[in-house]
């Protein structure tokens, strides 16, 4: 074998078990779902489903209630994903300083990512009770007004947001981290000098040397956020009404409670194209700048 | 890649302090909040106004949980698949990474990347109809093949990052001393990103063992993993909440402890190996 | 290179092994030797092993010793009991049982997935009757239970299927007669009210529900004591909106048990009435309140009154769970003044049997025995309202139950003229739920009750035509 062969089978072999392992088993899915998508099987027919092309993705795009999911997935992610970054970038600045308590500190700060989301999202569920729950009773110590939290359509998507930022600002935080981490040092020795201007180098310099960490941790966490399922199915099941009814949740009642095999393989077909677009369309955003 | 540098003085480390303790009250809220829950009794567990700190406290809820479910199986099944998975994520993904890196496959790591954007609930039907050709219902290898799917893409992710900072010299001079390039990833690569590695195995381990949706599928009695247990606090005509507290308190416990050991690795590692992506 | 060669011919296999899967019979579980009639075909005629029936007097339970089974139950305080004692069985016959019980969302959508795959890693399962009693039957999960029940070589003559109340067994009957499910228990709907708090208004028990009204109306006193609280949430609402549908004269199809009859002036009062009582008297996020909000906030003691399936009353009276232990009062839903109908209705699970199974005679063994006398009266001194009249009359019950005499009048009389909660459609009764759910929740939020039930009719009305509206 001569050396360029030689070297790319090496490649093949350090890259080949995951990829491998990646592609077998999720082939069978990926091509049974596209499959499914175009014909009109429902889980509980006994009839054998007949081909209807692109029916079901006609159907789906022509649906309200699709569109609406899209809508609150969107909304709801560009709202976590909003606060969680302010916080994350702030957060990740403050414990880059040194000071005491430091270490204690941020271990507790970045706690909440290692909680499991079902648990988090029930003791959530019993803080928002309007009623008797804890939240609300805070509110009303301090002089705010209660607020009706994943009890009313308006507010229960905010309310769902601020849980995914609880949770996951910690993963922002730490890759913030990281970025402050690999900066060069010059930096901060000019904001020293500087002293009192130090906030001014902050914003002009600091943040856009981040900027690639901050693309980079919100990338990941969109992908994740777009296909929240776990705790809103948790806390409201997609209410009240349709009103916090992400796409994932849309998706698993169609496949599992209403039995629409077929339409929901191809929601599932869309809703990856969705997030695909989104995640290219910020990556392309970095990359232009 | 300089060193870390502060740039304060002193005298705000207390306003630092300050800063940083307000922030970090919402977070050890909630915690809290699932602490106090799990040693209330029943009644006031719902009360109003919510006790904060004075009331009896109870572990009746405690002692339910861990005599009605099965909670030590569970705990170790859960440990079994969790453990299983990053063990398994390692030995696919670090290769893997590395391989990227060092020869620049950028296609390769879209495409890895890429199948994290399926939504993972559209597997579990065709799954289910898989697994069952094989055997694999209800194994331990069955949940860990699933949720390698998840956990090893972003092992990966993480760890092309890690492996980009190494210098190309590195390698060079390795294979000028004789490595082949397997021994020269494993002999001198791999312990340069030991913090990598092990920032990524956290992550992966707690992805794994938070996982709920897949083990509600694929697993059955014999192999149920925590989280799905937490949901059976949730019974027919009631919802008992101190119960469920401390199923919650419990299922999350070991992973804060493992964190807490960990977590100077993970920071460490996250922070000095540079995840630029 | 040759890599994209062998991708290519592995997904060409793969496309022509989907298609042929969806050539195949649907999806319905695999015909199998021992399915024709139900009465083990193949495998019983091959008699007993070890125990004799020529003469019928000794039934025998070790027959399928050996066998192991996979039983899938929703959480419940019955799968509890059964879950306790399942050891009795195994020792009894000999047969091992792997017992699985999941929340009931989940043990749904478990077995959605294992009926897809043929049915046969699921012997036996609890079903939710009104959710699932026609879409189950027509899709072939069910297997049909008269055949096993006349068959005396295999039932037990204890199990004395006479003793399930007559409603239980209809809602476990098809229209054509086909037993499907055994009944373990009925929820039927009542009131509760807090008799302190009506004692020191002056109030006397509510007559009609226009008096219901009129009492929230009096004990309303936010943010101490709200008048009222019931289900808000779309879909778990629906249940408990059937019981003032029908009150009222309503219902949610016409006689001939297909057509929806969602926006007739009956059904447009019952959501007045229902929607109306919630957006008026009931406390803050009730729209999104399921049962469990709703229990909870009663129990607590903060609302006058409600009214849900009976048996969620076992926690009222339990002075570690409650605040409200010994105030409560029970009594029938009252009627509409102008209709006088009274309504009970009730939700229902039952035990079945998956068609799919290979196992059916020994699965028919453990259905024999989990719906027994024996468990079943243990459930009933653990708090299910079971399906048995014996458990029902029995002393041990009537001794150790905790509930007051009034909680099991109330009950007993509800039995006597309870119905499913919901209709018997050929649909995913939880599309159904959502749909018509979605309507009443929005009147709660002030929209106009005629268009929204107009909504929910033709939502219905698309949805049986096979072509769902989402």
């Amino acid at each position: 074998m001569n050396a360029t062969n030689r070297i790319r089978l090496t490649k093949m072999l350090f890259i080949a078990p995951a990829s491998l392992f990646l592609f077998l088993i999720l082939i069978f899915p990926i091509l049974y779902t596209l499959f499914q998508s175009f014909y009109n099987k429902k889980l509980t027919q006994l009839t054998p489903p007949k081909f209807v092309g692109f029916d079901n993705y006609v159907r789906a795009l022509q649906n309200p209630e699709f569109w609406n999911s899209v809508q609150i997935t969107v909304t709801f992610t560009v709202l976590a994903l909003a606060m969680q970054t302010v916080l994350g970038v702030a957060l990740g600045l403050l414990y880059h300083q040194t000071f005491k308590g430091r270490g204690l500190l941020r271990t507790l700060a970045i706690m909440p990512m290692a909680a499991a989301p079902v648990s988090v999202a029930l003791i959530f569920v019993m803080m928002f009770n309007p009623t008797i729950g804890v939240l609300n009773y805070l509110l009303e110590q301090i002089g705010l007004p209660k607020s009706l939290w994943i009890y009313d359509s308006h507010s229960v998507v905010p309310s769902l947001a601020l849980v995914d930022t609880w949770q996951y600002t910690p993963i922002l935080m730490i890759m913030v981290m990281a970025g402050l981490a690999s900066l060069p040092s010059e930096v901060f020795e000019q904001a020293k000098i500087d002293g009192a201007r130090g906030w001014q180098t902050l914003w002009h310099i600091l943040l856009p040397m981040l900027r690639p960490f901050i693309v980079a941790a919100v990338v990941f966490r969109l992908n994740d956020a777009l296909k929240t399922f776990d705790t809103v199915y948790v806390m409201t099941q997609g209410g009240p009404g349709n009103s916090s009814e992400m796409l994932n949740i849309y998706l698993y009642n169609q496949a599992f409670a209403y039995f629409n095999t077929g339409y929901a393989s191809a929601i599932v077909i869309l809703f990856t194209l969705l997030v695909l677009l989104l995640v290219s369309l910020l990556i392309r955003g970095r990359r232009a700048n | 890649m300089g060193t870390v540098r502060s740039w304060k003085q002193p005298a705000k480390s207390w306003l630092m302090f300050a800063a940083a303790a307000l922030i970090s009250i919402p977070s050890l809220f909630v915690f809290y909040w699932m602490l106090i829950v799990s040693l209330k009794s029943d009644v006031d567990s719902q009360a109003y106004p919510p006790a904060f700190l004075f009331f009896e406290p109870s572990f009746k809820s405690y002692g339910d949980v861990l005599t009605e479910t099965p909670f030590v199986k569970y705990l170790i099944n859960t440990l079994i698949v969790s453990l299983g998975t990053v063990f398994a994520g390692l030995v696919l993904g670090l290769p893997a990474a590395y391989g990227i890196a060092r020869w620049k496959l950028h296609a390769w790591s879209v495409g890895i990347v890429a199948t994290r954007m399926i939504p993972g609930i559209s597997f579990l039907l065709p799954w289910y109809l898989l697994f069952r050709e094989f055997g694999l219902i209800d194994t331990y290898f069955g949940l860990i093949i699933a949720q390698l799917t998840i956990c090893l893409p972003m092992v990966i992710w993480l760890m092309i990052g890690f492996f980009e900072e190494v210098p190309a010299e590195l390698h060079d001079a390795a294979r000028i001393d004789g490595c082949t390039e397997f021994g020269s990833f494993v002999r001198i690569i791999l312990p340069l990103t030991r913090q990598g590695i092990a920032a990524s195995s956290i992550l992966s381990f707690i992805y794994a063992w938070n996982n709920f949706m897949f083990p509600i599928i694929l697993a059955g009695q014999k192999t149920r993993t925590l989280p799905a247990a937490v949901f059976s606090a949730m019974s027919f005509e009631q919802i008992n909440w101190a119960n469920l507290a401390a199923m919650a308190t419990l299922v999350t416990l070991p992973v804060l402890v493992l964190f807490g050991i960990a977590q100077k690795h993970i920071v460490a590692g996250l922070t000095s190996g540079g995840v630029k992506g | 290179m040759f890599r994209k060669w062998w991708i290519g011919v592995l997904a060409a296999l793969m496309v022509l092994t989907l298609a042929a899967c969806n050539a195949k019979s649907g999806n319905g579980p695999k015909e199998t030797a021992a399915d024709s009639g139900g009465s083990g075909g193949g495998q019983s005629s091959a008699q007993n092993e070890s125990g004799s029936k020529e003469d019928g007097s000794s039934f025998d339970w070790k027959r399928y010793s050996g066998t192991t089974i996979q039983v899938l139950f929703s959480s419940h305080p019955w799968a509890t009991v059964v879950e306790e004692h399942v050891g009795e069985f195994e020792q009894l016959t000999g047969i091992k049982v792997q017992l699985e019980v999941l929340p009931e969302q989940q043990a749904r959508q478990k077995l959605a997935v294992q009926m897809a795959a043929g049915g046969q890693d699921v012997d036996a399962y609890m079903t939710a009757l009104q959710n699932e009693k026609a879409i189950y039957y027509i899709s072939g999960w069910y297997e049909p239970l008269n055949a096993y029940l006349d068959d005396p070589a295999l039932t037990s003559p204890e199990f004395d299927f006479g003793d399930f109340s007559k409603a239980a067994v209809e809602m476990g009957t098809q229209s054509d007669g086909t037993i499907v499910s055994i009944p373990i228990d009925l929820n039927p709907y009542v009131l509760f009210y807090r008799k302190d708090l009506f004692e020191a208004a002056g109030l006397d028990k509510p007559k009609t529900l226009q008096e219901v009204r009129e009492f929230a109306s009096i004990l309303h006193d936010p943010p101490n004591v709200y008048g009222y609280v019931n289900r808000g949430l779309r879909n778990a609402n629906v249940t408990n909106f059937d019981v003032i549908l029908k009150a009222m004269g309503g219902d949610f199809v016409g006689p001939d048990g297909l057509t929806p009859t969602l926006n007739t002036p009956e059904a447009v009062r019952a959501v007045e009435w229902y929607s109306g009582m919630l957006k008026d008297f009931g406390p803050p996020g009730v729209v999104n309140f399921n049962w469990n909000e709703s229990i909870s906030l009663f129990q607590q003691g903060k609302v006058a009154m409600t009214y849900d399936g009976a048996n969620f009353a076992s926690q009222f009276e339990d002075p570690e769970k409650s605040t409200v232990a010994g105030k409560v009062g029970y009594m029938l839903i009252p009627p509409d003044e102008e209709t006088g109908i009274v309504n009970a209705d009730s939700g229902a699970y039952g035990l079945a049997i998956s068609k799919g199974s290979e196992k059916k005679e020994a699965t028919w063994l453990f259905v024999q025995w989990a719906t027994g006398a024996d468990v079943m009266l243990k459930a009933q001194i653990a708090g299910v309202g079971t399906t048995r009249q014996s458990a029902w009359e029995s002393k041990e019950f009537l001794d150790q139950s905790t509930m007051p005499p009034e909680w099991i009048e109330t009950f007993k009389s509800a039995l006597a003229i309870t119905g499913l909660n919901l209709p018997t459609l050929p649909v995913s009764m939880t599309e159904y739920r959502d749909i018509v759910g979605v309507s009443i929740q929005s009147v709660i939020e002030g929209a106009d009750p005629q268009r929204a039930m107009d909504e929910a009719q033709k939502g219905i009305e698309l949805l049986m035509k096979g072509a769902t509206t989402q």
